[in-house]
């Protein structure tokens, strides 16, 4: 079973942190596909945390394919196809980041300026795609 | 509700029933003595009546401080101790409304003090007419319904007090000194007949004090002239209109107290 | 929706003191609120308010939908939970004492869970509630609020006199309650870092009214801490709201609403944790996040 830390001066909100935890498990190989993730439940109690707040990075692995969420079984690792998809898509998306940075590179621009830049855009779309 | 006054004040409780207990059994055995003995009549029998008598005014000095003390350790802390705690708010957030807690506590403790009170002042009742049918004027606090009175007033001081402070020891202070001055007025009150009976007069001729009414009659002035002396008194028949008209006082003031304890806290749980 | 707890421009006053003033906000049922202000800005009289323990003089407040101190046949405050500052307890009763009061005063009780809950806890039930840890009166008190089967928990400074490890076992009671579903918390606390883990959502007082009030994760996303060289105070962000500005020698920080754009070389930009947007806030009384929509009492 995997256990969750927490870091709160981090700024990171603690579900991407819930989130990269299980990612890494699984990468890592110490969940398996088919492993059950600890409930709710189980995380709240050992870690004093909002129980949406484990809810919202369940379902964000849920819709990225890496966990199935059943109701009323619990939380599992999805099926290995599923994890190496994520692997493949991860793999695409950052050679196409790299290729984008070297070229704003080329035309000037420096790390800061990408990075706010980047947080602006990606800003903007999620508000867009919520509203 | 019940179960929880109980369980808050059940030392007091407890101490109360004994004082009470304790005071019946004295005074009982003291009738019983002092009625053996007049009816024995001799002159020996006498004799150990007066020395009955001196215990019946121990007695009766005890009996006088239980109002006093029945408001400083029953009606003082009976809210406060919740108020200076802050276990109000445990208890008025775990179900009990203001109505059901105020009114549950003042029923019991108002109700058993105000039947003990009865209880003794005739228990005592029965006991003075053959301990001392002349001092029976002396006795009229510890004798009769008033005794129930002063008790309850005492109580209400106290509840009133602990209501309006909010704090245990305070209050406590507070209904020891509230109740030393009420209860000299309502003696005074008594002795003005209430304003409702003026006191009879009787003159004597000459000028030394001789008193000429009987002993268990109570005088309560005397004013001297050049060549006569009025005597100012009331005759042992008032004795139970007097009773009455001062319980009366004492149940009005009682029922005036519990009104302000209520208005107190309605104001501090608002 | 029914809001789990809903205020529209109250306001409590006694003799002189404001303790409250046009106070307005909105919780949904399910979340956890963290009430935040400096000792005074109002937080126990709000909860208070919400308890049913002291009626408005202005405005009004309202849980589960009806008003706290409706007395009718059935009154809104069984279904809320309260637990006050310091957590009152009778010190010469038990603790199972406290569990019998709690069975005979409320309507509904659930004295199995009650006390399952109080020996996973370790907590003797003979124990007078004197001779217990501050900590462990918390729990009770905590117990004694849940035995109710709230709907709606309010917690006046619960973790104000416990140790660290104390508050960390509280949370976690407080959060494995909630997790089986149906119960909205609001609760008050100095603490900030304690209450990001578990609130998710943010109403704080600042000298009786109400500053901020929203979901922590929109105001986290939607406020940045902005740090560049002094000499550039007159930098213009379209967009963007300086809440709080703090100059020295040679640096500016900027704390502000909204999202910057590209920033000029040698500013930089980075996310607030919410004890810094609390701090930033409670320095600028005047700047508040205004809250627009049916929430406006009319004054």
């Amino acid at each position: 079973m995997i256990e969750f830390h927490l870091h709160s001066r981090s700024g990171v909100a603690y579900y991407v942190q819930i989130a990269e935890q299980v990612r890494h498990a699984i990468r890592a190989g110490l969940l398996r596909p088919g492993d059950q993730l600890p409930t709710v439940r189980e995380v709240v109690a050992s870690v004093a945390v909002n129980p949406n707040t484990v809810l919202r990075a369940y379902r964000d692995l849920d819709r990225e394919g890496l966990l199935t969420m059943r109701s009323g079984s619990g939380t599992f690792v999805a099926a290995p196809a599923a994890a190496a998809e994520e692997g493949a898509l991860y793999a695409q998306l950052a050679g196409e980041l790299r290729r984008w940075i070297a070229t704003a590179r080329r035309r000037g621009a420096d790390e800061r300026t990408l990075a706010a830049l980047f947080d602006q855009v990606l800003h903007e779309t999620t508000r867009e795609v919520a509203t | 509700m019940t179960w929880l006054v109980w369980r808050q004040h059940r030392l007091q409780a407890l101490c109360a029933a004994l004082v009470l207990a304790g005071g019946i059994a004295a005074l009982l055995s003291l009738g019983a003595a002092a009625h053996g003995l007049r009816l024995d009549g001799s002159a020996s029998a006498l004799t150990r009546l007066d020395g009955l008598r001196g215990r019946w005014f121990g007695l009766q000095a005890a009996m006088l401080q239980l109002p006093a003390l029945a408001g400083i350790f029953l009606g003082a802390p009976l809210f406060a101790r919740d108020l200076g705690r802050g276990t109000h708010r445990l208890i008025l957030t775990q179900g009990a409304t203001r109505r059901r807690w105020i009114v549950v506590s003042l029923a019991w403790v108002l109700v058993p003090v105000l039947l003990g009170g009865l209880l003794l002042g005739l228990v005592a009742a029965l006991s003075v007419w053959d301990l001392d049918e002349d001092g029976v004027w002396g006795s009229f606090e510890s004798v009769g319904v008033v005794a129930g009175g002063y008790l309850v007033l005492a109580v209400a001081l106290g509840t009133a007090a602990g209501a309006l402070i909010g704090r245990i020891l305070p209050a406590m202070v507070v209904t020891w000194v509230a109740y030393g001055v009420v209860h000299p007025v309502v003696i005074g009150l008594r002795q003005a007949g209430y304003l409702l009976f003026g006191p009879l007069r009787v003159t004597t001729p000459g000028t030394f004090p001789i008193s000429p009414l009987p002993a268990h009659d109570w005088i309560v002035g005397q004013t001297v002239g050049t060549d006569h002396i009025d005597w100012w008194y009331y005759p042992l028949d008032r004795f139970w209109t007097f009773q009455a008209v001062e319980t009366a006082i004492l149940l009005a003031l009682t029922a005036a107290l519990l009104g302000l304890t209520v208005v107190f806290l309605r104001r501090r749980l608002a | 929706m029914t809001y789990a707890l809903e205020a529209v421009g109250l306001g409590k006053r006694y003799h002189r003191t404001r303790a409250l003033d046009g106070c307005s906000f909105r919780i949904e049922p399910g979340r956890v609120a963290a009430l935040i202000g400096a000792n005074g800005a109002g937080k126990s009289t709000l909860l208070h308010l919400a308890a049913g323990l002291l009626r408005p003089t202005e405005g009004t407040v309202t849980v589960l939908g009806r008003r706290p101190r409706d007395q009718a046949a059935d009154p809104v405050v069984a279904r809320v939970g309260f637990v006050a500052q310091d957590a009152p307890l009778y010190p010469h009763l038990t603790v199972a004492e406290h569990l019998r009061l709690g069975r005979r005063l409320n309507r509904r009780w659930d004295q199995a869970t009650a006390e399952h809950r109080v020996q996973e806890l370790a907590i003797p039930l003979d124990r007078r509630a004197g001779r217990l840890s501050g900590g462990q009166r918390t729990q009770v008190a905590l117990t004694l609020a849940l035995g109710k089967r709230p709907e709606l928990i309010l917690l006046d400074e619960p973790l104000a006199s416990i140790d660290p490890l104390a508050r960390r076992q509280f949370l976690r009671e407080l959060m494995q309650a909630t997790a089986a579903g149906g119960v909205t918390v609001m609760l008050s606390s100095h603490l900030v870092t304690d209450l990001e883990r578990v609130c998710d959502h943010l109403v704080l007082l600042n000298a009786g009214r109400v500053q901020v009030a929203g979901d922590i994760e929109d105001l986290l996303d939607s406020h940045r801490l902005l740090v560049g060289p002094a000499a550039a105070g007159g930098l213009v962000l379209p967009g963007v709201t300086v809440v709080h500005r703090s100059v020295h020698a040679r640096q500016t920080s900027l704390w502000v609403r909204g999202r910057p754009g590209p920033l000029p070389p040698a500013w930089q930009e980075s996310a607030l944790s919410l004890e810094e947007l609390v701090l930033a806030y409670l320095a600028e009384p005047r700047a508040a996040i205004p809250t627009a929509g049916p929430l406006e009492a009319a004054s």
